[in-house]
């Protein structure tokens, strides 16, 4: 079981670079990230976008052009595509959004799932390693959805399995957020809740937390004193608004290093905020990486 | 008293002893809170209701349940025997159900928590992690109604808020993103008064640093440096104060505010000495609605 990002890096490094395409690189930051992550070895790029705005970016870190691929596309969602095309057909192991919107990367994602008649929901895993914390707590849907009903959520949670199995989490321990508000409006209505339907029905292999505040969760049995290590290891947000709220909370709260991507049964998507400086989206590279070194592990048996 | 919220407690001086009435007391740390603050003058002998005694209870009445409990507490302050209601051990949903249907929350009701920034050494606040479930543009306008006064009393300077959204810019299917957009353009025409300015909608990272808020091109001199988070809904707001007091043991506690205040709510499990300010923000909150 993977327990921290340090241990991801480990993974990457071993790996063999991903060839990986790039959505839209036309900024400083993302084109130092990718300079560094192509230097270290982790990634092959194959940089997608408007030629003209990419070269003044990789100017701006002085990353030579010449050595990598481009492919000059104009139109933001047709770099998408071309890049989940990539993906589907197996030409590229990872993908990476630069500068363009999420939703041009969602609707390239969901293009290709449907046409290989797969569910079709897209849902963003945010990973926390958390200081004091023994294992990996992946928060989803932190980005897509924006107010998932019980079958996404199922799909969300299945999305989330998919990624644990990956990191060596068998049998990821579940919890579904309900905040005591929740709750309160569950006891006027006369309706006690023991485990949600999303946790309670959910197929695929997983330990089932009752339903209950996080707080009880963290506090154990005792209740005397936080332990971060109750933490479950997959935490399933109610909606949109929570989940883009506390997947940023490590901007305030130093202890929690963040990374996040969307799995999907063709490989990962990294989905770095326009908001991440070079370190930051580094380490989503790395992340993938991992990822990816995983997936050929899998596949080699 | 530890050096927490220090805008709390300057605010407290000088303030007339309240008499309370605990609802269910059975907790040892809220009777030691009390203690202190009584000793500083802030309030006079408590009366605890609950199912027994405890040491330090010099004014004891009897109650074994949580909800004959709140109604006695109730008739306290009914009887003008007592000025405020704590909330003792019983769970908060049931307390303040208990007081609902009494008819003690109007509609201008908020929960404001308030969380204590040790690097910046600041006190900050976000709503509300309690009484709107889906807040709604008027329930917004409401609530910034109730706390801007209260908050400027505080700080005794302008608040800045940040009205927070999923992302920055508005998106008609992301309510949050137009209510936030709606309460920037209000303040700017002055709608909360010259004393609260609202920038939204801005997603947190950006509400939270000034280096990720430029990155995504928005200008926001406050960024890292809000007083006030306006989440955009109970569960986003109940989880913010959860993982920032649980995961980023982020002294947090919170204080109901309504132009009907009897309410104090116990945000436990708290230190001793974040229950005495939690108590005392409840005092200031109390004396200041009763002005």
């Amino acid at each position: 079981m993977i327990s921290s990002l340090s241990e991801v890096e480990e993974l990457a490094i071993a790996a063999e670079p991903v060839t990986t395409a790039v959505i839209a690189p036309e900024d400083h930051e993302f084109m130092l990230a990718v300079k560094d992550a192509r230097k270290r070895c982790f990634i092959e790029p194959v940089l997608i976008g408007r030629r003209t705005v990419i070269e003044k970016a990789a100017k701006k870190v002085n990353y030579d052009l010449d050595t990598s691929r481009i492919i000059e596309i104009a139109d933001r969602q047709e770099i998408a595509n071309a890049a989940m095309d990539m993906l589907a057909s197996g030409e590229v192991e990872l993908v990476s959004k630069g500068q363009i919107s999420t939703s041009y990367v969602y609707r390239a994602i969901i293009a290709q799932m449907k046409a290989r008649q797969e569910e079709a929901v897209v849902s963003v895993q945010t990973f926390w390693d958390i200081k004091g914390c023994d294992h990996l707590v992946l928060l989803t849907d932190t980005g897509a959805n924006i107010s998932p009903g019980e079958k996404e959520k199922k799909a969300i949670l299945n999305n989330a399995l998919m990624v644990m199995q990956l990191l060596g989490y068998t049998c990821p321990e579940v919890m579904e957020l309900i905040s005591d508000s929740a709750n309160l409006k569950d006891k006027h209505k006369h309706f006690k809740l023991v485990k949600t339907p999303v946790i309670k029905d959910s197929q695929g292999s997983y330990k089932q937390l009752e339903a209950q505040v996080l707080k009880k969760v963290l506090l154990g049995e005792d209740g005397d004193s936080i332990n971060l290590n109750n933490l479950p290891h997959i935490m399933l947000m109610p909606d949109l608004n929570t989940g883009n709220v506390i997947a940023k909370l490590d901007f305030f709260i130093k202890e929690i290093v963040r990374v996040s991507c969307s799995y999907t049964s063709l490989g990962p998507v990294l989905l770095p905020s326009r908001a991440d400086v070079a370190e930051g989206i580094m380490r989503e590279f790395i992340f993938g990486v991992a990822l990816v070194a995983q997936r050929r592990r899998l596949a080699n048996g | 008293m530890v050096n927490l919220y220090p805008e709390i407690r300057y605010r407290a001086e000088r303030l007339r002893p309240q008499r309370c009435v605990v609802s269910y007391a059975t907790d040892k740390a809220l009777l030691k809170a009390l203690t202190i603050v009584k000793k500083q003058g802030l309030i006079t002998e408590p009366i605890f209701i609950g199912p027994r005694k405890l040491s330090g209870m010099h004014n004891f009445r009897q109650s074994n349940s949580m909800y004959a409990s709140a109604l006695m507490a109730h008739e306290c302050c009914v009887r003008q025997e007592a000025d405020l209601i704590f909330q003792g051990h019983e769970k908060r949903q049931q307390f303040i159900a208990s007081h609902l249907d009494g008819g003690f929350l109007d509609k201008r009701a908020v929960y404001l928590a308030a969380f204590y920034d040790r690097n910046r050494k600041q006190t900050f606040f976000a709503i509300d992690p309690l009484v709107a479930t889906a807040p709604t543009l008027e329930n917004r306008i409401k609530q910034l109604e109730t706390i801007t006064p209260f908050l400027k009393h505080i700080f005794k300077r302008k608040i800045y808020a940040a009205a927070l959204a999923p992302i920055e810019t508005i998106n008609p299917k992301l309510t949050a993103t137009v209510t936030a957009a709606l309460l920037a353009q209000m303040s700017v025409r002055h709608q909360f008064g010259k004393f609260l300015q609202v920038t939204g909608p801005l997603d947190i990272d950006c509400a939270l640093s000034k280096v990720a808020a430029q990155r995504k091109g928005v200008e926001s001199k406050k960024s890292g440096n809000f007083d006030l988070y306006i989440l955009p809904d109970t569960n986003s707001s109940y989880f913010f104060s959860t993982f920032l007091k649980y995961i980023g043991k982020v002294p947090t506690i919170g204080v109901l505010l309504a132009a009907d205040r009897h309410l104090l709510l116990n945000s436990a499990p708290l230190t001793v000495s974040e229950r005495v300010v939690e108590i005392t923000l409840g005092l200031v909150a109390y004396n200041f609605s009763g002005k």
